[in-house]
């Protein structure tokens, strides 16, 4: 999509007459992509399910203070990162664990979990990345699952393309590391 | 052992499925939530609103306790009676002279006033001894 051809998607999102096709549009494109960038970050899919939910109802409710500054794309990226993170924060407070306890217990999970059909290597890769820092797991699912550019991560985690690289190659380095230790 | 190389490897899939359909449910349930009450941004309601009565309370206390004693004296008369009405009451009201009367009030305190008496005659009468217009002064009264 041109910037001419979101600025006037925008403006039909906002139009009342023309909302609801829009936003059909809007769900149609980012449904997919948002439900696997929040489900690579919360695991299960029941959790993916009311995030993304949150998610386009955020998206839906604050379209009218959209700014243009960066790219719709981008802008709702940003709004299901913070939702799955905070949706993460949430849960372990209420459950008293710490996020990291609560990722491995995601993953204990995984195995019995129906909407999941990984295989060894898989499971092991979802391990080492939950040895990861919370920024350098971002930017691995982004990259090695989501396929996203440099450039788009950047934009979306407000960090420059050099500091994504470098996060990139350090947790490809932690991964090996432990795929081949365990 | 084998080292392992993410590169080496073929691409490795993350294994999440959805259920059966789902985003056709989703976006059919998500349009439906947004025409019903969810649509309507939750009102948010500010802590400050509730310190505001908080405040107003405290405020409303704070002035009763400074007004009190201020609106409580205005509106009570004093009952002190002040010297001049004491001393005007007992020179016209009763039969004592000065010297009882200031006798009776401090005993101790006669013996200091009828000094002062007795040097206020003698002070008097040494400036009309050394003055020297004393026979027109007499003449006049």
């Amino acid at each position: 999509m041109t910037l001419q051809e979101e600025t006037e998607f925008i403006k039909n999102l906002l139009n009342p007459t023309t909302q609801n096709q829009a936003f059909q549009k809007l769900l149609h494109d980012y449904q997919k992509p948002l439900y696997n960038h929040i489900r690579n970050i919360v695991l299960s899919h029941d959790d993916a399910d009311d995030v993304l939910q949150n998610t386009f109802i955020k998206v839906f409710q604050h379209l009218k203070n959209f700014k243009g500054e960066s790219k719709l794309f981008s802008w709702m990226y940003r709004i299901a990162t913070n939702e799955a993170l905070t949706f993460l924060n949430q849960k372990a407070k209420k459950t008293g664990i710490s996020s990291v306890e609560l990722q491995n217990k995601a993953l204990d999970n995984l195995k019995a979990d129906v909407f999941f059909d990984g295989n060894e290597i898989q499971i092991k890769l979802q391990k080492a990345i939950a040895i990861l820092p919370e920024k350098q797991q971002l930017v691995f699912k982004m990259k090695y699952f989501e396929d996203l550019k440099y450039e788009e991560i950047s934009e979306i985690l407000g960090t420059s393309v050099g500091a994504l690289k470098a996060s990139y190659h350090h947790a490809v380095k932690k991964i090996e590391a432990f795929v081949t230790a365990n | 052992m084998k080292t392992f190389k993410l590169d080496n490897e073929p691409k490795i899939d993350s294994g999440f499925r959805t259920p059966d359909n789902y985003f056709e449910n989703f976006s059919a349930n998500l349009i439906q939530n947004l025409q019903g009450p969810v649509a309507k941004e939750t009102k948010v309601i500010s802590i400050f609103r509730k310190r505001k009565k908080i405040l107003m309370a405290i405020a409303a206390v704070l002035i009763l306790a400074l007004t009190t004693p201020i609106v409580y004296q205005a509106n009570t008369k004093s009952t002190d009676l002040d010297s001049a009405t004491l001393e005007n009451y007992l020179a016209e009201e009763t039969n004592l002279n000065q010297d009882e009367l200031i006798g009776g009030i401090e005993p101790e305190n006669t013996k200091i006033i009828s000094a002062t008496k007795e040097l206020e005659t003698e002070t008097l009468e040494d400036i009309l001894i050394s003055s020297a217009n004393i026979e027109n002064l007499v003449i006049e009264n």
